[in-house]
């Protein structure tokens, strides 16, 4: 056991780049052994930022091919991958570059947009509300009715143009340039029958969902509207707020409470 | 005494890229296999198409990250994952590989070779007896291709293999590729591997492509399966009789069409020799 556990620790040493090659345990001995060890060396990296490049096409272009490989091989010597699963790698390229791996804003708010998408993209599915429940709930019931957001649903908020760039490459078109927004925006992510899509919420919109969030009653929210609307359009805004919501498969359920 | 479950027939790996086509077609696939890790998720498109493509097919589940030859212990929480992944498609049977992928918690994503030793025989027959329990089913473990061997090795790989499979009472999963590109890259002849593994043993039958450009031959699987691997698989269905076949391809996916075309191939290889021994 223990000649076992010596042997996997330092081949492991040598993969992630803190020990020489073991080339007096490895056959055949020598400079082949090393170019040998080296296929593991590279491919340990090669396969994460494979992986990367898949899910991370908007941080890929604004950083350029050469440097998007720099980005992702400091980010694997700095943070070693410990999941089993390939797939939740992907998370520490936004924690590196979120504290401190990059100079550019514009790169770590990408790599968070990208890995919001990839998170909502294989969530948990829920029952989404319909039209429907919103017909059979009778009317004395909405003031206290508390609707409720799928659990899929990721909030950010984007100082850049990050969406358009990546929905134009999502699109094959050619992406504009990294901008900074006038007005910082609150982007929503969700998934629409099975598809990723993202969208700029409105600002009376973002609290309202803020608050269902907090198990806000469709009175509660009522009454947060006011904050943006006249006290005789507020239902009317509530109202119409929901039906989006509906339309957009945002709700899981309607609590009657 | 043969401890398989009965031949599917010729399969191929799933792949993102053929979903629809799959789906649309009636392409001559007996059955599928998965990469477990890749459905190891909450939902959306990945679980929907499983499920949809489960309606039509068989399918066996075939992970990278058991680590089952590591000294860390056995992870709960990816047992626990399979297990539940198993629950919910009913696989044919479950596969991973004869390896360690990483220690001390680390995840190096590759399927590092072990020591052949008998050491490494009783640690991984433990580990292998104590998946088997907690799935309540055979595991099988499928060879991989390496790059080095160690010095401390006290038998060639299908001496280890088989030993494993005899003492776990595991099930095998014959990687032809791999088999050649380890002969070729330490020297040893791949007909004695194929003749050396316990033959009741074996579940499945993987062919894949590989590159060899360098002074090592690395397993790529992203290109057709060359002459030599071809020879090799008649040479294993001469000695196996019929076992479930697959085109293993991960990487420059090609149209489904082109597999299917490769796939003909293999049964086109198998069929003489198993109507000769019929
Ligand atoms: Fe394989």
């Amino acid at each position: 056991m223990n000649a076992l556990l010596d042997l996997q620790r330092r081949f492991q040493a040598h993969v992630l780049g803190s020990a020489p090659p073991l080339a007096d345990a490895v056959d055949p001995p020598g400079a082949d052994a090393s170019t040998r060890l080296r296929i593991y060396v590279d491919a340990y990296r090669l396969r994460l930022i494979d992986v990367l490049g898949n899910d991370f096409p908007g941080l890929r272009w604004l950083a350029g091919d050469d440097g998007f490989d720099r980005l992702c091989r400091a980010c694997i010597e700095a943070r070693p991958s410990q999941h089993f699963n390939l797939r939740w790698y992907g998370a520490a390229l936004a924690d590196f570059l979120e504290s401190g791996g990059s100079e550019r804003p514009e790169l770590a708010e990408m790599a968070r947009f990208e890995w919001n998408l990839t998170l909502v993209f294989d969530a948990r599915d829920e029952p989404i509300v319909t039209e429907a429940d919103v017909a059979a709930l009778a009317p004395e019931h909405w003031p206290a009715m508390q609707p409720r957001s799928h659990g899929a649903i990721r909030r950010q908020r984007c100082r850049w143009n990050t969406a358009a760039i990546r929905a134009a490459i999502d699109r094959g078109a050619a992406p504009p340039v990294a901008q900074r927004l006038d007005l910082a925006e609150e982007r929503i992510i969700w998934r629409r029958r099975r598809d990723v899509r993202h969208r700029a919420l409105e600002v009376d919109e973002a609290a309202a969902l803020d608050a269902i969030g907090d198990g806000a009653t469709f009175g509660d929210l009522c009454e947060l509207l006011c904050g943006w609307h006249a006290q005789e359009q507020v239902a009317l805004r509530a109202a119409a707020l929901l039906r989006r919501w509906i339309a957009e498969q945002w709700l899981t359920a309607l609590l009657a409470v | 005494m043969s401890r398989t479950t009965p031949s599917l027939g010729f399969g191929l790996g799933l792949r993102v890229e053929h979903y629809d086509e799959m789906l649309a077609g009636d392409p001559t696939v007996d059955w599928l296999e998965i990469l477990s890790e890749n459905y190891m998720v909450e939902g959306g498109k990945p679980l929907h198409y499983l499920h949809r493509l489960r309606e039509r097919f068989p399918m066996v589940m075939h992970g990278v990250s058991l680590n089952i030859g590591s000294v860390d212990p056995l992870n709960p929480d990816y047992l626990k994952a399979l297990k539940r992944l198993a629950d919910s498609i009913e696989p044919a049977w479950i596969s991973d590989h004869l390896c360690w992928t990483g220690v001390d918690g680390a995840q190096l994503h590759d399927l590092m070779p072990l020591v052949h030793t008998e050491d490494a025989i009783a640690h991984v027959v433990d580990r292998v007896r104590r998946v088997q329990d907690f799935l309540g089913r055979r595991l099988v473990l499928e060879n991989v291709s390496s790059y080095v061997s160690y010095r401390q090795s006290e038998m060639p790989e299908w001496e280890f293999l088989g030993a494993i499979a005899e003492r776990a009472d595991c099930l095998l999963l014959l990687d032809v590729n791999n088999v050649y590109v380890s002969g070729r890259n330490h020297g040893f002849d791949p007909r004695v591997y194929i003749d050396g593994v316990p033959a009741g043993r074996v579940q499945q039958i993987h062919l894949a492509g590989h590159d060899d450009s360098g002074p090592v031959i690395i397993d790529t699987h992203d290109a057709p399966v060359c002459e030599a691997v071809w020879d090799l698989y008649a040479h294993a269905m001469r000695r196996l009789g019929p076992v479930s076949t697959m085109i293993e391809r991960d990487d420059r996916i090609p149209p489904l069409g082109d597999l299917l075309i490769e796939l003909d191939r293999a049964r086109s290889v198998a069929a003489p020799i198993l109507r000769a021994a019929a």
